[in-house]
């Protein structure tokens, strides 16, 4: 078989590459693989595809190792998310691979869908090739959203709170389908270790399905070639896969690559304090490239909800999963195709508009808050780490709250320092700077000078009693 | 596709060569983290320092002359991003104002010993080493050396040891930490 995709080695390499070959088939596997006529020639605007494939390793060989130290349980995940991040060797690198990795890869669904779209690559016979690309696109929202919940923090929670929320509102079986997500009535152990199945199990799998039968129909249907060139004159620029697509596909993954490498290492990926299910005032956002359909769930108020959060996300998904069927015109040309082009610009200039809108909303609204997440975010992340303590010592120390506490704190901060509508939670509160036992008593004192202007100083509190609260709210874990 | 020409041969040579050292690049950018990774804190040289912690075994009156008692101690083990109780045995034997105080981890392949008074020795099941009363190992025994000692005191009338790990097979007694 004379391919040009073939190593041809000679001497005892030779040798040792017949016997292999002889049993294997490594060179007509070889040939069917990189031999690939492309008509019209290689192109960057080719490598999408391939990017894809890239990401998605990338995703399953960090996923894979970020398994080997996270738990998924209501207990450990965002501890062990946090171990992840600040003990372990490049933990932090890995877990932002991963994190940027989700991102990039849905930025590359998107381009690859809008080549394909704008090539008119979906026309002649190519309806099954464009099915099987639609459902690994929904895959890929799937893995995203139940990615979303495994570290367990703030936003996790509250994201996927809604995103429960959204699919309850599914006439008549909502409730249900909420429950079997969820796994019962409160979201806990259970519904991480649902997320986490489907999310390293179930979905991956039928990804690398999804993949292997997209580019099995890929080649059955043969490359479409450019747009502007009849067959015959696309055949006439043929050119192999290997090396020129090839070579093309590497760099342009290797520019994503150093792309996320380089956030990984310059950026720490997002990780909030633990999911809290009592905190009222924190303000849940989705993950970027959700933040349109956040904001078009505002336009439908009340019972009409549904529209918003169901009726239209699904029509247009219903549309771009059978474009195909629905666009029989065989005309490739993206000018002479006015009405898809104009559609596809519309939709896009609608879900960058929606996106612009909530970032006003929240600008306009939510600054503050949106601000001190983040920086509280960002504090939780420079903290020291510190284990999780279920030692027998520690159930021993955990000593019960003095009676000046009790009778003086208790209000605001609640019976076990746990936080309450007024003041803010005191466990932990050791790990904060300026919080040592003396700064503690002083600030009981007056608060001010300690940098809690909200609280009001508490002069009926005597010294010895100051000293106890504090020796005893220094110790809170 | 069978005639190309000089240029071209360069060209997809160079294309080709490319390709392969983009992988091996970008393979040998992903090994290095996802090795040390991998590893993680297994090397780390565990927190403790050289901080002695005597762990109480009890009240050095409850021993009896020369008859081996098993002792629970609790000892805390960081795993991972936990701080948690673990319980293991030690062995003691009063003799005179000393005492013997042995870890139950067999230091063969670390099952652990237990005392069979019939045949007067610490026997272990996994692969029949037997050690004397006084922790010498027996003929025959698989383990290279006799039971671990730990140290130990009495203070204000407590028997105390520190409890260590050792490493398996040696001929001699090594900290494994």
């Amino acid at each position: 078989m004379a391919s040009p995709a073939i190593p041809q080695f000679n001497g005892t390499l030779g040798k040792i590459y017949d016997w292999v070959d002889e049993r294997a088939g490594i060179s007509e596997i070889m040939h069917e693989l990189l031999d690939e006529p492309i008509p019209g020639g290689t192109k960057y605007a080719y490598a999408f595809g391939s990017a894809l494939i890239f990401i998605f390793a990338l995703q399953s060989i960090t996923g894979v190792f970020l398994a080997m130290y996270y738990v998924p349980s209501a207990e450990d995940a965002h501890k062990s998310v946090e171990y992840i991040m600040k003990e372990v060797p490049f933990g932090a690198f890995m877990r932002g691979m991963h994190h940027y990795g989700s991102s990039a890869m849905v930025i590359m669904v998107v381009l690859h869908i809008l080549q394909i779209v704008i090539w008119g690559a979906y026309k002649q016979k190519r309806e099954l090739l464009w099915l099987v690309g639609a459902g690994l696109f929904q895959l890929v929202l799937a893995f995203s959203l139940s990615g979303y919940l495994l570290p367990w923090d703030m936003k996790a929670y509250y994201g996927t709170v809604v995103t429960v929320g959204i699919a309850s509102e599914v006439p008549i079986f909502g409730d249900m389908i909420k429950r079997v997500i969820i796994g019962g009535t409160e979201m806990g152990t259970i519904t991480i270790s649902r997320f986490f199945m489907v999310h390293v199990f179930l979905l991956p799998a039928l990804t690398a399905g999804g993949i292997a039968a997209h580019l099995y129909l890929f080649r059955k249907a043969q490359p479409a070639g450019p747009f502007n060139m009849t067959e015959q004159e696309a055949l006439f620029k043929v050119e192999p896969f290997w090396p020129g697509q090839v070579f093309k596909d590497a760099v342009f993954s290797l520019v994503v690559f150093a792309i996320l490498a380089y956030l990984s290492w310059s950026t720490l990926a997002p990780l909030e304090p633990k999911a809290d299910p009592s905190q009222t005032q924190y303000v849940a956002r989705p993950e970027w490239y959700f933040l349109f359909l956040f904001q078009l769930l505002k336009y439908f108020p009340g019972s009409t909800a549904i529209i918003g959060s169901l009726v239209i996300p699904g029509l247009v998904m219903a549309i771009i999963t059978f474009l195909p069927f629905l666009d029989r015109n065989p005309e490739r040309h993206p000018l002479k195709r006015p009405f898809i082009m104009l559609g596809t610009l519309a939709l896009l200039v609608a879900i960058g508009a929606l996106h612009l809108l909530a970032k006003r909303d929240d600008a306009q609204n939510f600054a503050a808050q949106i601000k001190a997440q983040e920086e509280e975010g960002a504090l939780f992340l420079r903290e020291p780490f510190e284990p999780k303590d279920t030692s027998r010592k520690a159930l021993v120390a955990a000593a019960p709250a003095p009676e000046a506490f009790i009778k003086n704190c208790a209000v605001c901060h609640g019976e076990n320092g746990e936080g309450g509508p007024a003041g803010p939670k005191l466990v932990g509160i050791a790990k904060k700077e300026n919080r040592g036992k003396e700064d503690i008593a002083g600030l009981i004192e007056n608060p001010s000078a300690y940098g809690a202007s909200k609280m009001p100083p508490m002069p009926q509190v005597s010294a010895t009693d100051r000293v106890a609260i504090a020796e005893w709210v220094h110790g809170l874990k | 596709m069978s005639e190309l020409s000089e240029v071209d041969k360069t060209k997809r040579l160079f294309m080709g060569l490319g390709s392969i050292v983009i992988g091996a690049g970008i393979g040998g950018a992903l090994a290095y983290p996802i090795f040390q990774f991998a590893v993680g804190n297994a090397l780390k040289a565990s927190e403790s320092g050289d901080d002695k912690n005597w762990i109480e075994l009890g009240s050095v009156s409850e021993f009896k002359e020369g008859e081996p008692t098993a002792k629970k101690i609790t000892i805390e083990v960081r795993d991972g991003w936990v701080k948690s109780s673990s319980d293991e045995t030690v062995w003691v034997v009063k003799k005179g104002n000393d005492f013997l105080t042995f870890t139950a981890t067999c230091p063969h392949l670390g099952c652990k010993v237990n005392w069979i008074p019939e045949r007067g020795e610490y026997f272990c099941p996994c692969h029949n080493s037997a050690f004397e009363p006084t922790g010498e190992k027996k003929p025959g025994a698989a383990s290279a050396r006799g039971l671990d000692t730990l140290e130990y005191r009495v203070a204000d009338g407590k028997l105390e040891v520190v409890f260590q790990k050792f490493k398996n097979l040696l001929p001699t007694k090594e900290v494994f930490s």
